[in-house]
């Protein structure tokens, strides 16, 4: 058995970089926010206290960075979280248009049917790992999560977290740059039963319908819906639609033990008739989850499925992963120790018209840990680590430690290093019998990332929250997929960027955010070429007078050379950078609610119609100019 | 296979920290539910009317009394000069139901209480001390499942590790409290004044 795996060493000259970093860093947040001091002489939490009820019912928890339940402000990763009332507000039509407003993160629309998500660069939707309820919507064939293929509506998202930097302690090879995890509403938070349709521009209709119920010891509910929405191009071949249609079925049923323990099944599927940039049809995604809860154990097993036809039925793919994860948390009074152990397997096969099959079975096995050790009251420190066996790359191990600084309930001061892997593609390890551009590798190992951040979270004053991270993070052995020879772990790369975000309350009825973001990126096989955009700001405004609600966004993203196909990430990256203009979106919304149980909604997308690429604008699968976008909705709950 | 045990062996080293934590330090420092709970109790005072004999004497405190294994430890530090109502705040703390019954003067004072945080420790005895405060105008809350059943009067639950409150507006009435209607707005579940089949949920 060959061993690749190394436990990554932090070189001398990136040590130096770090702790200059970090310096600078505490310069920055150094000059103490007002509660800083007041800390200080109080020596004790006082913000909760300054709480009302409705925030009190509200202190943000986020389960994505640890795999439990716990204070944003405990968090060993940097994390941001977008709720169901922000989906509401944005008025987005798909999970990607809500995450825009999120620094660091960069959208890319493709087409109406796909969208590419990057986490601090990496905009090419296999570095992130996105997850249902925490489980993997990831498919290793192409490495790719289709974000427009998870069986699920806005409308039954309860939260959305986003863990920024590598996220690979819990998760493993696919969490590199980043985590998204979706978490659904619960039937009892449903509770009674809420019809959404919206239309509009392109000929766009998108409904759902949602009902939840609890019964002495059951809990079920129930979900649909349906998107239709026509492309803003002409189809580029004779096999392609002029639009997407999509529809989902969800149920999930819960028996509670008592209070403290329960069991859920929760069957899921989506299907689409065109999807991925126009050129897979009849693409079917299926989830079953079954899980065992009690507050400190959990069992989950997961079945993922995707079928679909490529290319005009050249080739049919079929990706099951299957995943069965075991979680014990121990709490020796407030620390705590996570650990837990994970398998996966994977069966994929690719069959071509002419009768050629490919078949790859994968098999992945992990144990994980990660101890939360509370020295004070205010001072947190986490360390974990994990051992994962993947069966084509062998074994690796990544790390992840931080020191929090928590002076008060809502304030966070974290120095955290953590290290992650990509682990190649079946594409990219075995290509697809010739139809594929690039020449595989059966030998590729992974991808390797070592991240330092520094971040600060809380209030700057009773009115303003702050949210800021600088970071450096470090790539080795990035496959440096040319045409001209077989993919190679060739590339090393460094990368450092600033984010600074805030949320504010100008009155009771005005509320807001504004966020920048700026990164950069080396990399050995293309230099300092902006692969990236180097700027990307957003604001927004938010306003509520009597029963009618109003909104305003602003986005700004800088230029960037594209080098992999958003589009189709199977294809891996373009023969030759190309080069995406700055663009600016601007949307609107306003909302009337006569009733608590009825709103009335227009939105418009892009208001000032800037008709822009945020893809690779060229080639065969080619992006799609963005539009402006007018919809119309409607939401009922009874 | 070095590469095997540095791998494990850094998992392994990773654990010991749990158990290396020295568990004092766990019983000054009170939980973040507890926190949040302590901020609640302290909300609560602000939409909640007691009987008029209860707020008289301005210069008496408003008394939140702990009966059983207390959670909240310091909890509370950060409103010791704090005023709600006009009123300085007070926490007293009372062993269990079965040692504060043996002095008449624990007694007293638990009925002297504005509120009456009731803990999970007390859960046997939990209509026991409903009825030794429900003629005295004490708002009794509580952590566990059939509070509210019992006769108490406020009752937290965690919701998604978010704490969430429900009200038996019908035991309050009896004590003589008027809830005010943004607080039963916020609570999961009413029991509402007149007992009915259905409660509000």
């Amino acid at each position: 058995m060959v061993i690749r795996g190394k436990i990554m060493v932090m070189r001398k000259n990136s040590l130096s970089k770090t702790l200059v970093l970090m310096l600078i860093g505490l310069i920055v947040f150094g000059p103490a926010p007002r509660s800083f001091a007041q800390q200080q002489d109080a020596n004790e939490p006082e913000d909760l206290f300054e709480m009302s009820l409705e925030e009190l019912m509200e202190v943000p928890v986020v389960f994505a960075s640890s795999k439990r339940l716990q204070p944003i402000t405990e968090a060993a990763s940097s994390v941001e979280i977008i709720t169901a009332e922000d989906i509401k507000q944005s008025g987005a039509i798909n999970i990607a248009d809500v995450l825009r407003d999120v620094a660091g993160i960069q959208v890319k629309e493709p087409s109406v049917s796909s969208h590419a998500i990057g986490v601090r660069g990496f905009a090419d939707a296999q570095h992130v790992l996105i997850t249902l309820d925490g489980s993997s919507a990831y498919l290793h064939h192409v490495n790719h999560t289709y974000l427009n293929l998870i069986p699920v509506s806005l409308e039954e998202i309860e939260r959305i977290e986003i863990v920024k930097g590598p996220g690979g302690v819990f998760y493993g090879g696919s969490a590199f740059s980043g985590v998204i995890n979706i978490v659904t509403k619960t039937p009892k938070q449903l509770d009674g039963t809420q019809v959404t349709t919206v239309g509009g521009s392109q000929d766009t209709l998108r409904s759902s319908f949602l009902h939840g119920r609890s019964l002495k010891n059951w809990d079920y509910s129930v979900a649909a819906g349906y998107f239709k929405s026509d492309y803003t191009s002409p189809p580029r071949d004779y096999f392609m639609h002029e639009d997407t249609r999509t529809n989902y079925g969800a149920g999930r049923v819960v028996y509670n033990f008592g209070d403290k323990s329960s069991i859920t099944a929760d069957f899921r599927q989506r299907y689409s008739d065109d999807a991925i940039s126009r050129h897979c049809t009849n693409v079917r995604n299926t989830y079953f989850t079954l899980r065992y809860d009690e507050p400190d154990f959990w069992v989950r097993c997961f079945y993922n499925k995707q079928f679909k036809n490529a290319v005009n039925r050249l080739l049919s793919v079929d990706d099951t992963n299957y995943e069965l994860e075991v979680m014990r948390i121990f709490k020796w009074g407030k620390n705590i120790t996570s650990i837990g152990g994970f398998a996966k397997k994977v069966d994929f096969i690719v069959k071509n018209n002419t009768g050629d099959k490919h078949q790859s079975d994968i098999e992945d096995y992990a144990i994980k840990a990660e101890n939360e050790y509370h020295a004070t009251d205010h001072f947190i420190f986490t360390l974990g680590g994990r051992a994962e066996y993947f069966s084509e790359v062998d074994l690796v191990g990544l790390g992840r430690g931080s020191i929090i600084y928590k002076p008060t309930e809502d304030q966070r001061l974290a120095a955290t290093i953590a290290s992650g892997y990509y682990l190649p593609s079946l594409a990219q390890l075995y290509g697809w019998g010739g139809i594929l551009p690039f020449q595989f590798n059966p030998s590729l190992n992974e991808e390797k990332i070592t991240s330092y951040e520094l971040s600060y979270y809380g209030p700057l004053t009773k009115k303003i929250k702050l949210k800021s991270a600088i970071f450096y993070n470090e790539y080795r052995g990035l496959i440096s997929n040319d045409f001209s020879a077989a993919l190679t772990n060739s590339a090393d790369a460094h990368q450092y960027g600033l984010e600074l975000g805030f949320n504010y309350v100008l009155t009771n009825w005005l509320t807001g955010f504004a966020n920048y973001t700026y990164q950069n990126i080396d990399r050995s096989d293309l230099g300092s070429l902006e692969v990236d955009p180097k700027n990307m700001v957003n604001f927004g405004f938010h306003a509520k007078s009597g029963k009618w609600l109003s909104g305003l966004t602003f986005h700004y993203v800088d230029k960037f050379y594209e080098i992999y196909d958003a589009a189709n990430p199977a294809l891996g990256r373009l023969s030759a950078a190309q080069k995406v203009d700055p663009y600016i979106t601007v949307d609107a919304r306003i909302a009337y609610k006569p009733k608590d149980n009825l709103e009335f909604a227009l939105t418009a997308f892009n208001l000032f119609n800037d008709r822009h690429y945020e893809s690779n604008p060229v080639g065969w699968i080619g992006a799609d100019k963005v539009d402006r976008r007018i919809m119309a909705s409607v939401t009922y709950r009874f | 296979m070095k590469i095997k045990v540095y791998i494990f062996t850094a998992l392994v080293l990773t654990l010991p920290l749990g158990f290396l934590a020295p568990q004092a330090q766990a019983g000054h420092t009170p939980t973040h539910e507890y926190r949040i709970k302590a901020a609640f109790l302290y909300n609560f005072i602000k939409f909640v009317d007691w009987p008029k004999e209860k707020m008289a004497d301005s210069n008496e405190p408003i008394i939140i009394g702990i009966i059983g294994e207390d959670p909240f430890e310091k909890a509370f530090e950060p409103i010791k000069n704090k005023k709600v109502k006009g009123k300085k705040i007070v926490i007293k703390r009372f062993q269990g139901l079965e040692e504060s019954k043996q002095s008449d003067e624990q007694t007293a004072l638990i009925r002297k209480c504005h509120m009456l945080f009731i803990c999970a420790s007390e859960k046997e005895k939990l209509r026991e001390i409903i009825n030794l405060v429900k003629d005295d105008g004490v708002l009794t809350v509580g952590e566990v499942k059939g509070f509210l059943e019992s006769g108490g009067i406020i009752n937290f639950l965690m919701e998604d590790k978010k704490v969430v409150f429900e009200i038996n507006n019908h035991a309050a009435k009896q004590a003589r409290l008027k809830i005010r209607s943004k607080l039963l707005r916020l609570a999961k579940r009413v029991i509402p004044e007149k007992p009915s089949n259905e409660d509000k949920s």
